[in-house]
């Protein structure tokens, strides 16, 4: 027999009870007050022999109800001897292992790849585990799970046999013990989402007879697998604040699955990193200094405490040995010896600071951070960008000085006659030409050198727009020059034509000619021209042209006074006015043209026709000109590792590192570094993961099961037998009897002694 | 005495009114005789004393005021003012009783009695009552109003401890200078040696003492008839008992103390008479005037005896 509950047993004890009242009912129960008990002595009451022997069946008979009592509370049943228990059915162990960069910390893939040995030591034989790694991507290791031919790695040497569960896991243990971290971003949310995916579905076996590969097994155990019936997630991983957790989907985890988060800590405490900033824009004739980097001090409430992190950031030269680049560095980040241009910097816990480090020399290109205990992000690679050359084509009558914004010598005049950059000064006639004011805009910077050509015969257009973003026309353009800005402008070039005053024959017509030609689908009406004086009045802020100016400081355009405009009549579509004159003509016209933009000025910048050219609104329109509403392209002086990489490089680019250009004429290097977001170190907490709907829960032992299937069988089998109604009843009566037996001895008087 | 006129005590004991259970009591007793106390056929001579107006006519001596021409009253023994205190335990033994009225009833019943008879009598009557220590006194005066203090403080609830004799007889010693009769009602369910010096002491400051001991019938005959736990009403000691067995015993020891408190009394003196609460009263009241008249007729007697004895000189 056994119970269900045998600590109800103990209250067998409580006919202790009855016994002890046996044994002192010796004591009269009735009190008689009396005078004084001067008199008498002590008597107490003699019991007759047989109504001892009624009192111990009674004694007796009020043991065996209390017995029974506590007998049914304990829940009895009765276990078969042929009976066995099932053993329990298989489940599915979906295993995601983290293998982005932060897992190279100290030792935490070793103690990533002993939570996967220990998991699969845990499970049970009719267990399957499927193994998926996850950095930037989820990769597919193994499965033992032969429902998933796609998985199914065949661990053993017996060709076309299907190997058993314990090769496979076998196999799969020597696999992830061969794997390494990578230096890729942690995409967990990714990763959550195909384990969801797979555990739903997850499907039965087919029929053994359907898998000839299957003989590989005796006969017998072919039908003794049965297919697993529940789907559990483990993931194994450091859940550095890094990983990327948005792209999981709250709601979309299964319900019945339950995610085992195996945790791997380092035992360091926190963790100092640091990265470049984006470069500011300096003009292109300050020198280069420095740059920006932003340290950071990364913390970890479980291991830390609140000391400020102290580190130092020092120059080192490239090692020539680029396949053990990267350990090269972590190697000597702690043997750094400190240099003049090194700069030191203290970083209280969760705070990062922006300092400035000198620009490198030639040769260096390695950036180590020293003080930080865990070194796997302690060395950044940095490349000086080239300055990149823009042009700024022009089409009208040139400037007789010709300087360019960098200081090169202009090309030749639009006539083909060269100039002498020598005897060159600035004069009047110069000064009334609108290109003129394009040479004096600061359009470049450090990292761009922006340089104003005129079209001529030698270097017509049309250009690339990545190199010549801006193309301004000033005079009546010819058909064939139309064509070519045309041509120039679908492939996203902008051009920008000014109607100044011309000084042909026909004005009017000569610039209604040009700009038909240039939108001829949707022509630009062109009237005579105005000699009145007019203000810019209607401006469209939300352009944007016009948007950096929105701000009520810059948006005053009432002392830019203009002398005379031409007047223009745009159709409504593909046309917008983005300005207007006070008599309500248009300033400025736009419209697209395949991927660039024609934009129309109704009137000169230059002194002449107004006073635009010399206004402060002047440099940052045709920044917004040139540069488009995107403004200035950021470039950073490195890239990250997993960025989608368009030049061929002499290597993989998958680890930190100087890389080459295999393309183009001249050499080119660039640096990559691992991203910043993996050295982002201190832990989430696990709540974010309840939060994203999905169910925590430790994976349970295979013991524990056995014996949570056994108590569930228990109690199936007393349920079913009800042993403890039928020892009630029998307490019940055996209650009955001791009442009988009681009260007829309480009748019948007591024999005297 | 005619016994006919007896009073059956449960009705006594149901009058509330303790001045009217005395009188009825005593008028029972009274019409129970053929000469009236109050008159002393047996009472010897005692003195004379100047008469005056408002006393009895039948008291003057006829012969002597031939002799002098003055009015005497002649005055006998049973006119002598003597003091009578009436001594009443009122501990918590006395609370005990197996009829509808406890002992302490009884005993203050035949208290009131006493004080009512005496009082007839003309006699200064106190009270005194006592449990572990003296309660209340009423020194014995015969004034107006007297018998009604002595009820009223009868009639007072007794918060009764235990019974503690030898303390009460030595301050009643201390109390009472001049001689006088000391009628004690008590159970006197203590040991003999509490009570014999008390008494000693009393009798030898010359006082008579009569004893009246008040019991319950269940304490003089064994009445309990199944076992029972038997809480001591005084100290709440309790002590199991079998009737079976506890009945010889009890009664062999309670005929014992009663012996030796006989044996007590007649060595030094003192009267003792004991009564039950289901006894009438008239015979607890014959038996005192009984007992307080053959004293009386001898104390008198020896005086008679002595004055023949003088003139026969």
């Amino acid at each position: 027999m056994s119970f269900l509950a045998p600590l109800y047993a103990l209250g067998v004890l409580s006919v202790v009870g009855p016994i002890l009242f046996h044994l002192v009912r010796n004591r009269p129960r009735q009190q008689s007050p009396f005078s004084s008990l001067l008199f008498l002595q002590p008597s107490p009451p003699r019991v007759a022999r047989r109504s001892r022997l009624d009192d111990w069946i009674l004694l007796l008979l009020r043991c065996l109800v209390l017995t029974l009592l506590a007998i049914a509370f304990t829940r009895p049943f009765f276990r078969s001897a042929d009976e066995t228990m099932a053993a329990p059915p298989g489940r599915h162990v979906i295993v995601l292992l983290d293998t982005s960069g932060s897992m190279r910390r100290e030792d935490l893939w070793d103690q990533a790849v002993g939570e996967f040995q220990r998991l699969v030591d845990q499970l049970g034989d009719a267990d399957h585990v499927s193994l998926l790694t996850f950095d930037r991507e989820v990769t597919q290791v193994g499965s033992t799970l032969q429902s998933q031919p796609d998985l199914l790695e065949s661990g053993s040497t017996q060709s076309g046999l299907a190997p058993d569960p314990e090769t496979l896991r076998a196999d799969m243990l020597a696999r992830v013990r061969q794997l390494k971290p990578t230096w890729h971003v942690s995409r967990l949310g990714q990763a959550l989402g195909q384990a969801a995916e797979r555990a739903k579905s997850v499907t039965p076996a087919g029929p053994p007879e359907s898998k000839p590969e299957s003989a590989g097994r005796p006969n017998g155990d072919i039908q003794s697998d049965p297919p697993p019936t529940a789907a559990q997630v483990v993931l194994i991983s450091d859940l550095q604040r890094g990983v990327d957790l948005e792209t999981f989907r709250p709601g979309t985890w299964p319900a019945g699955v339950s995610l085992d988060v195996r945790h791997v800590r380092p035992a360091v405490g926190p963790n100092g990193s640091f990265h470049f900033m984006p470069p500011d824009d300096k003009p292109a004739n300050e020198p280069r200094r420095s740059v920006a980097v932003r340290v950071s001090h990364f913390d970890d409430p479980a291991t830390s405490g609140s000391q400020p992190g102290t580190y130092r950031l020092s120059w080192q030269s490239d090692t020539d040995d680029n396949t053990s680049e990267a350990e090269a560095s972590l190697e000597s980040s702690s043997t750094i010896q400190p240099g003049p241009d090194d700069v030191t910097i203290q970083v209280p816990p969760g705070q990062s600071r922006i300092v400035r480090v000198p620009h490198p020399s030639d040769r260096q290109n390695e950036l180590i951070l020293s003080g930080d205990r865990q070194d796997f992000d302690n060395t950044r690679y940095f490349v000086l960008p080239p300055q990149r050359r823009l042009r700024l084509r022009t089409l009208g009558p040139s400037t007789t000085n010709g300087t360019t914004t960098n200081g090169t010598t202009a090309n030749q005049r639009r006539d083909g006659q060269p100039t002498d950059a020598s005897n060159v000064r600035p004069s009047e006639d110069a000064r009334q030409n609108p290109l003129y004011y394009l040479t004096k805009v600061p359009l470049g910077d450090s990292r761009f050198a922006v340089e104003v050509a005129p079209v001529t015969d030698d270097d017509p257009l049309p250009d690339d727009p990545s190199t010549t973003p801006l193309v301004v026309v000033t005079s009546p353009v010819t058909p064939e020059e139309a064509e070519s800005l045309r041509s120039y402008a679908e492939v996203g070039g902008k051009v920008l034509v000014v109607l100044t005053a011309d000084q042909a024959d026909d004005p009017d017509a000569a610039w209604s000619d040009t700009l038909t030609r240039l939108s001829p689908e949707a022509p630009l009406s062109v009237g005579p021209r105005r000699q009145t004086d007019a203000l810019l009045a209607d401006i469209d802020f939300t352009d944007p042209l016009f948007a950096p100016m929105a701000q009520p400081q810059y948006s005053d355009f009432t002392k830019i006074q203009f002398w005379s405009h031409q007047q223009l009549t745009p159709p409504d579509q593909p046309w917008r006015t983005i300005a207007r004159f006070d008599d309500d003509d248009p300033a400025i016209c736009v419209r697209n043209i395949g991927q660039g933009q024609l934009s129309v000025l109704a009137a000169g910048w230059h002194p002449d026709e107004s006073q635009l050219a010399l206004s402060s609104k002047f440099i940052p329109l045709l920044s917004g000109w040139f540069w488009g509403g995107a403004g200035r392209p950021v470039s950073m002086p490195t890239r990250r590792i997993g960025q989608p990489f368009s030049e061929n490089v002499d290597r993989p680019p998958d680890q930190p590192g100087i890389y080459t250009v295999v393309d183009g004429n001249q050499p080119q290097n660039i640096a990559l570094n691992m991203d910043p977001r993996e050295s982002e170190t201190t832990p989430i907490e696990i709540d974010e993961l309840e939060r994203l709907g999905i169910t925590l829960g430790p994976i349970a032992e295979q013991s524990a099961r056995v014996e949570t299937m056994r108590q569930l069988r228990d109690r199936e089998l007393e349920s079913r037998q009800r042993l403890w109604q039928w020892l009630l009843v029998a307490a019940l009566g055996v209650l009955a009897l001791e009442s009988a037996i009681a009260s007829r001895s309480r009748r019948s008087p007591a024999p005297a002694t | 005495m005619n016994s006919t006129a007896q009073i059956d005590p449960a009705a006594v004991m149901q009058m509330k009114n303790l001045q009217l259970r005395a009188k009825i009591i005593v008028d029972g007793f009274f019409n129970g005789l053929h000469r009236s106390p109050l008159h002393g056929s047996s009472i010897e001579f005692s003195e004379y004393r100047a008469y005056s107006p408002g006393d009895d006519p039948r008291g003057l001596d006829w012969k002597l005021f031939a002799r002098t021409d003055r009015y005497f009253i002649k005055k006998f023994e049973d006119e002598t003012n003597r003091r009578c205190f009436l001594v009443v335990d009122q501990s918590r033994s006395m609370d005990f009783g197996s009829l509808d009225y406890t002992k302490l009833a009884y005993a203050r019943t035949l208290a009131a009695t006493l004080a009512y008879f005496l009082t007839l009598q003309r006699d200064h009557v106190g009270l005194m009552t006592f449990d572990e220590t003296i309660a209340d006194v009423i020194p014995p005066r015969n004034r107006a109003g007297q018998f009604r203090h002595i009820l009223g403080c009868l009639d007072r609830p007794a918060s009764g401890r235990g019974t503690h004799l030898a303390k009460p007889l030595r301050q009643i010693a201390a109390l009472t200078p001049r001689r006088g009769l000391i009628i004690c009602l008590s159970d006197v369910l203590t040991p003999i040696d509490d009570i014999a010096d008390g008494l000693s002491l009393i009798r030898s400051r010359g006082h008579e003492v009569v004893v009246i001991r008040v019991l319950d019938p269940a304490e003089t005959r064994w009445q309990l008839s199944e076992t029972r736990l038997v809480v001591d009403m005084e100290t709440g000691r309790e002590m199991p008992i079998d009737p079976d067995r506890a009945a010889e015993q009890y009664l062999d020891a309670f005929g014992r103390h009663a012996d030796e408190l006989q044996s007590a009394c007649d060595s030094r003196g003192v009267a003792l008479f004991s009564c039950t609460t289901d006894q009438p009263l008239q015979d607890s009241l014959a038996h005192f005037v009984r007992t307080y008249g053959r004293r009386g007729a001898s104390t008198s007697l020896n005086r008679r005896s002595v004055q023949r004895a003088g003139k026969s000189r």
